[in-house]
């Protein structure tokens, strides 16, 4: 009981955090004076409520099934393809050789991706699809900050929205990456027993990933450059 | 009971905790190496800075020094030779031959009257309330009638696009290169005609000063001809100077001036 209380306040917190996320999103919306690869940032939040709320309620009506898999896969993907597009618009001056390796990347993990979709058994499909977008992202961020390095030094890095949005990225990719791999390893059964690390360890990527992606959005509207 | 799946379990969440621990150390190295390129970069472009304002200081201290030493050269070469003269011809009247008398006087009173009239151009050539009263295209205008007056010379003046503010001093440094090399021609090409076309771009300005004069071999310049003067300046207005001559075919002197920084700092000013 006590451990369903503690996942409970957990789950509470993810959804907590997501909301401040949101709310802060919205000071994205029509806002002319934000860095350009920061407009529409604010899609990826309005779609997370979106399927959130049908996931959460298809869940609690009718039960896991099909429709909520897919929906479940269909939000991995988005999560992936949103974050790709981004990291690649905000990676600074991208000669072509790092625009073809970004592109050719996001292309072989989609490729991958739609191959666990279509050949592994349902329950399995978005822990895979979750360990490939992740890895992907994880390359991505590697590679903005290798870029970040070998460019002139034009901004200050602590107050640059997209700094921040691809280290939340990195941590939260370097968190999940690991966290898949155990539950395909150990067996999702087996973590059962374990129900508070587990939730802790699926919620605390989530949370990270949110809490960085506020502190873009509050140097977005007011960015300073070198 | 500790089994080897928990022992698993930990050394997993072992690993996880490492791993994370390794890719925060990873941000922190990011950071700190940007940082102290970022410092290397900005103390780079200061120093370029400092040593560009210093060169553009030196550059116009010996645009002015070579000014000083033109002016001094026309005083005593020119004003001072015929002034020379004059006060010769007086000193050498004849009382007794009334018509010699008469003719050295009038000689005197010609050369007396060229050197005011010398004096005269080279004090309003000096002058730069032309310039602050009829812009730069204005006081060019006036030079080229000034010019046209003797009837010595064909001069047209040619302006292309949409002429384009630009700040009193640097259409002074402009107005004095143009001034330069028309000198020039006066005194050295002995040509019949002159053509200065300006053609104004959104980024440019493009300026050329063409005779029909003797031409010179280039490479065999003599020194202080201005030349080096019309090429500081052309610097100094962050743009490009250029020479073409052949001898007997005249010479065509091509300046580029970037004009855009200037069109958005007027820009800001009227937004500030």
């Amino acid at each position: 009981m006590e451990d369903k209380l503690i996942v409970f306040g957990l789950l509470f917190l993810e959804v907590f955090i997501f909301f401040i996320s949101f709310l802060f999103s919205l000071k994205l919306v029509k806002n002319k004076n934000i860095v350009p690869y920061m407009k529409g940032f604010y899609w990826y939040h309005f779609v997370g409520i979106v399927i959130g709320v049908i996931g959460v309620s298809e869940l609690l009506w009718i039960g896991k099934n099909s429709f909520f898999v897919l929906l479940n896969n269909l939000s991995i993907f988005f999560h992936y393809t949103f974050l790709c597009n981004f990291i690649k618009k905000a990676t600074p001056n991208k000669s072509n050789p790092v625009l073809y390796t970004l592109i050719g990347v996001y292309i072989i993990g989609s490729v991958v991706m739609l191959g666990f979709y279509l050949n592994f058994d349902i329950t399995n499909q978005a822990n895979f699809a979750f360990s490939i977008a992740h890895f992907i992202l994880f390359l991505y961020c590697v590679i903005y900050y290798l870029q970040l390095l070998n460019n002139i030094p034009q901004v200050i890095l602590l107050k640059e929205p997209a700094f921040w949005v691809v280290t939340g990225v990195l941590f939260s990719s370097s968190l999940t990456i690991p966290i898949t791999f155990a539950g395909n390893y150990f067996g999702f059964k087996y973590l059962s027993n374990y129900l508070f690390l587990v939730s802790l360890l699926t919620v605390l990527p989530y949370i990270i990933l949110h809490l960085f992606l506020i502190k873009a959005i509050l140097c977005s509207t007011n960015p300073i450059r070198a | 009971m500790f089994n080897q799946s928990d022992q698993g379990l930990v050394i997993f969440m072992v690993i996880c905790s490492v791993f994370m621990f390794l890719m925060i150390t990873f941000v922190a190295i990011i950071i700190y190496r940007y940082q102290q390129k970022q410092n290397a970069y900005f103390k780079g472009i200061e120093e370029i800075k400092v040593a560009h304002e210093n060169n553009m200081l030196q550059t116009k201290v010996e645009i002015q020094e070579q000014t000083f030493q033109n002016i001094s050269q026309e005083i005593h070469d020119n004003i001072g030779q015929k002034l020379t003269l004059a006060k010769l011809q007086l000193n050498t009247l004849s009382y007794t031959d009334l018509e010699s008398c008469q003719s050295q006087v009038a000689q005197a009173i010609k050369g007396i009257s060229e050197s005011i009239e010398d004096l005269s151009d080279l004090s309003r050539s000096m002058n730069s309330e032309i310039i602050h009263n009829n812009g730069f295209l204005g006081a060019l205008e006036f030079e080229v009638n000034q010019l046209n007056k003797p009837g010595m010379y064909n001069m047209r003046l040619r302006v292309t696009g949409n002429s384009i503010y630009m700040d009193a001093q640097k259409e002074l440094m402009l107005f004095r290169i143009v001034q330069e090399s028309l000198h020039n021609v006066v005194k050295h090409a002995e040509a019949t005609q002159i053509y200065i076309d300006i053609h104004f771009t959104s980024t440019h300005l493009e300026l050329v000063v063409a005779d029909n004069g003797k031409g010179f071999r280039q490479g065999m310049l003599q020194p202080g001809n201005g030349l080096g003067n019309m090429k500081k300046r052309a610097t100094l207005l962050n743009g490009s100077f250029d020479i073409q001559s052949t001898p007997g075919k005249g010479t065509t002197i091509t300046i580029q001036i970037p004009i855009y920084e200037q069109y958005e700092e007027l820009l800001q000013s009227n937004i500030g």
